[in-house]
C-alpha cells in the first residue's frame, strides 16, 4: 500500500464530492422530459395455455425495447426518443410524450421462459408466454 | 374527442416552409379503421379501435383503450386541401397538408 501524506481537507473534499453525486444522480435527466418516467398503457391477457402482453409503443422500432424475463417476473423497458426535428420548424402543439420507460408485470404461474416470443407491430408490443405444463388448467375426472 | 374511456390520442403539430405535419400516436389501430376528413378549415381524425383477441380469454391487467375515436383541428386559411398525405408507421398516424402557394415563405435577395 502506497503511503499518502495526510491532508486535513481531503476528507472534507470526499464529502463534498460525494454530497455532488448524489445530487447529480438524483437529478439526472434520464427519465421523460419533464422529468417523470413514461408509462405505456399495458394489458395482460390469459387463455388455457399462454400470457399475452400488450404494450402500446407508438413510434418505436424494436431496437429501442428490451424484454426480460427472470422468475416470475416480466420487465419490458426502453427509451421512445423525439425525432430530430430541423431548426426551420415551427411548433404548433405538442403533446406526445418521449423519453424512458419500465413496466415489470408479475406473472401468475410459471412460464416456459425458452418460448417467450415478442413482436411490434403498428406500436403494439405483444409478448406471448407459454404456460409451464404443470400450471396449465386440466380436468379432474372424479374417479369411482 | 369523445368522452368515453379516458382515451387521449397525443398529437404534435409543425409547421415547416411549404405544410403542416400532424403527428397522431394511434397504436394498435388498423389502417383501414382511421379515418381523416378535410371539410373546410377542420381536420378531423376518427376512427376505431379494434380488440384483438377471444371471448373466453381472461383479462388480468387492462389499461389500454379500445373503441371509437375522433379529434379535429382548425386549419390556417394558407392550406391547399388538394394536396393532402397520409402514411400510418409503427402506430404514429402522419398526415401532412400542404400550404397554399402565396403561403409559402419567399426569400427575398437585397440587390
Amino acid at each position: 500500500m502506497a503511503i499518502v501524506r495526510w491532508k486535513p481537507s481531503g476528507d472534507l473534499f470526499a464529502v463534498r464530492d460525494e454530497l455532488n453525486r448524489m445530487f447529480d444522480s438524483f437529478f439526472e435527466n434520464n427519465s421523460s422530459e419533464d422529468g417523470s418516467m413514461l408509462m405505456p398503457p399495458t394489458d395482460m391477457l390469459e387463455d388455457n395455455d399462454k400470457y399475452i402482453v400488450t404494450v402500446e409503443l407508438p413510434g418505436m422500432n424494436k431496437d429501442q425495447v428490451k424484454i426480460t424475463v427472470k422468475d416470475d417476473v416480466l420487465t419490458i423497458s426502453g427509451s421512445k426518443n423525439r425525432q430530430s426535428e430541423s431548426k426551420s420548424d415551427r411548433l404548433h402543439r405538442v403533446e406526445r410524450s418521449f423519453g424512458s420507460f419500465c413496466r415489470t408485470l408479475t406473472l401468475p404461474s410459471k412460464v416456459v421462459s425458452s418460448k417467450i416470443s415478442a413482436d411490434l407491430k403498428d406500436g403494439i408490443l405483444k409478448v406471448t408466454l407459454p404456460k409451464a405444463e404443470e400450471s396449465k388448467a386440466r380436468e379432474i375426472s372424479i374417479a369411482g | 374527442m369523445k368522452q368515453a374511456g379516458c382515451h387521449w390520442m397525443g398529437v404534435d403539430i409543425k409547421e415547416n416552409a411549404d405544410s403542416y405535419v400532424f403527428n397522431v400516436e394511434i397504436p394498435g389501430a388498423a389502417k383501414d379503421d382511421i379515418k381523416i376528413w378535410l371539410e373546410n378549415d377542420i381536420l378531423t381524425i376518427s376512427g376505431e379501435k379494434k380488440e384483438i383477441g377471444n371471448e373466453s380469454d381472461k383479462k388480468l391487467h387492462s389499461e389500454r383503450y379500445f373503441g371509437k375515436f375522433e379529434r379535429s383541428f382548425r386549419m390556417p386559411s394558407d392550406i391547399n386541401g388538394n394536396n393532402v398525405k397520409a402514411e400510418f408507421v409503427n402506430g404514429v398516424l402522419v398526415v401532412s397538408v400542404a400550404k397554399s402557394e402565396k403561403a409559402k415563405a419567399i426569400n427575398v435577395e437585397i440587390k
